[in-house]
């Protein structure tokens, strides 16, 4: 994977997901879809596992660094973390599924988001539930949990044309774009 | 980074476990030892931050309802009698505060100074990647921002209160989201002062509710709170200089729950504070004491 296009095209939907999330309809409600994990199970259909793991970690990094928690009682707190964890583990499910899916497909990137987008959510929000058993850290679990996974299900609508616009975009990144075969991006 | 199978892949193979227990650890690690990590936003705000913000006021000059047609003049004159309106109920609220000060002069108590307010207009850059602490993304630049100041619309409709800076941002947590805590306001039932409070809970969505007490020395006849009423602020919780501002108005009125006889009121801000493309942060000004 080349480092430099992926740098430019994470800088362009860390920007959208910080100013564009809330925007979005229901984004008020708490349910929006996520650009950057988009980006992320686009770059692990494509990429090396080595690069996609670090690109998973940058990215969900990144999304702790923008996002404040809030406390009991008033303030605030960033917790650095979650995000990159379950960007990981989204990661290593399209990793493994990659091969059972047919990757030149939009299709088949907005299915992964989806399904990469519920096992973050469960895992940020079992790892914030656990830091609220000692920490001030406000969360509704439930409404947390339910709210991801819709949220999840829309990062999938959102990713057939955004997957559709990044799969074109396969030469840049240096990913293989011919007809897929066994091996191929390992 | 190189793949696991070419040169240096042992180093690689070492640095992802490393790397993900650091942040297994970080993500556990509780607040108290924790605070410096917010600092590190900066390395995501500051690039980002200049096309975040564009593409906010894209959105939101895109998205926010088109205002009814009339005369710009009609407008500034609104604008300025609300203005006016704020300072005459502020300076009266002072006055009735300067009186109490006096009282308790009188009885050897200290005085603490009246806070002085700077208006600096800020962008909205966005907003947490956690939106469910519904926190406004501000750039402040070199400005000073304590945390805890007050951010209003340029209409003085009260936005919320800056919880946490770092580098050129600031976070502002609006009164309408669940973890903002408690409001105490004055409903605005006719000319006069105000006779009755409220305390005020942001209901999470968008709106907040509480039950119409009786304020503090107020006698006579209570009168009866009615939808489209301003609720100003006036909690001691928040800087003096913040008193007055507007909370919203109310929507609807219904019985208590616990109380039939005790209204309880439902508030909207009059604007969508959460969609807002610009601030203004009320600074304190050197010398003066928050409150």
């Amino acid at each position: 994977m080349r480092w430099a296009p992926f740098l430019l095209l994470a800088w362009v939907f860390l920007g959208l997901e910080i100013g564009l999330r809330s925007a979005m309809p229901f984004g008020e409600a708490g349910i929006a879809p996520s650009f950057a994990l988009i980006l992320c199970v686009y770059v692990s259909m494509g990429a090396t596992h080595a690069h996609a793991h670090w690109a998973a970690l940058l990215l969900g990094a990144c999304v702790d660094l923008a996002s404040r928690r809030v406390l009991r009682g008033g303030g605030d707190v960033t917790v650095l973390g979650p995000n990159a964890l379950g960007f990981l583990l989204a990661c290593q499910l399209t990793l493994v599924m990659r091969g059972v899916v047919f990757r030149k497909n939009p299709l088949a990137l907005a299915f992964l988001a989806s399904v990469g987008g519920v096992v973050c959510a469960v895992l940020v929000t079992s790892i914030l539930l656990f830091r609220s058993l000692y920490d001030p850290t406000e969360i509704r679990a439930g409404t947390e949990l339910w709210h991801g996974v819709l949220s999840a299900a829309y990062t999938g609508l959102l990713g057939l044309p955004l997957g559709a616009v990044l799969l074109a975009l396969n030469p840049l990144l240096g990913f293989y774009s011919g007809p897929t075969r066994r091996g191929i991006g390992r | 980074m190189p793949p696991y199978h070419h040169s240096g892949s042992s180093k690689g193979r070492m640095m992802l476990p490393l790397v993900i227990a650091l942040l297994a650890g970080l993500s556990v690690l509780p607040t108290r030892w924790s605070g410096w990590v917010g600092q590190l936003s900066r390395l995501v705000v500051i690039p980002t931050g200049p096309l975040s913000g564009y593409v906010v006021s894209v959105t939101r000059s895109v998205l926010s309802p088109p205002e009814p047609p009339r005369a710009e003049e009609l407008r500034l004159l609104e604008e300025q009698k609300q203005a006016y309106e704020t300072l005459y109920l502020r300076e009266r609220e002072q006055t009735q505060r300067l009186r109490e000060y006096i009282k308790e002069l009188q009885q050897g108590l200290a005085l603490n100074p009246d806070a002085k307010v700077q208006p600096l207009i800020v962008p909205v850059i966005g907003t947490s990647a956690d939106l469910a602490s519904g926190m406004l993304c501000l750039r402040k630049g070199t400005a000073e921002v304590d945390h805890n100041t007050v951010a209003t619309t340029t209409g003085l409709q009260l936005v919320g209160r800056v919880t946490s800076t770092s580098g050129p941002a600031c976070y502002v947590a609006p009164i309408t989201r669940k973890g903002a805590g408690k409001l105490a306001a004055a409903v605005m039932t006719g000319e006069g002062r105000p006779v009755l409070g409220t305390i005020l809970t942001p209901t999470g969505d968008g709106r907040l509710k509480g039950d119409v007490l009786r304020l503090e020395g107020e006698e006579g006849p209570i009168p009866t709170p009615e939808p489209g009423q301003l609720v100003r602020l006036l909690d001691d919780g928040w800087p003096s200089s913040s008193r007055m501002l507007i909370v919203g108005r109310i929507e609807s009125v219904g019985p208590s729950p616990e109380d039939p006889l005790r209204p309880v009121i439902v508030v909207r801000p009059t604007l969508n504070i959460e969609r807002v493309s610009e601030v203004v942060l009320r600074l304190q000004a050197a010398g003066e004491a928050p409150r």
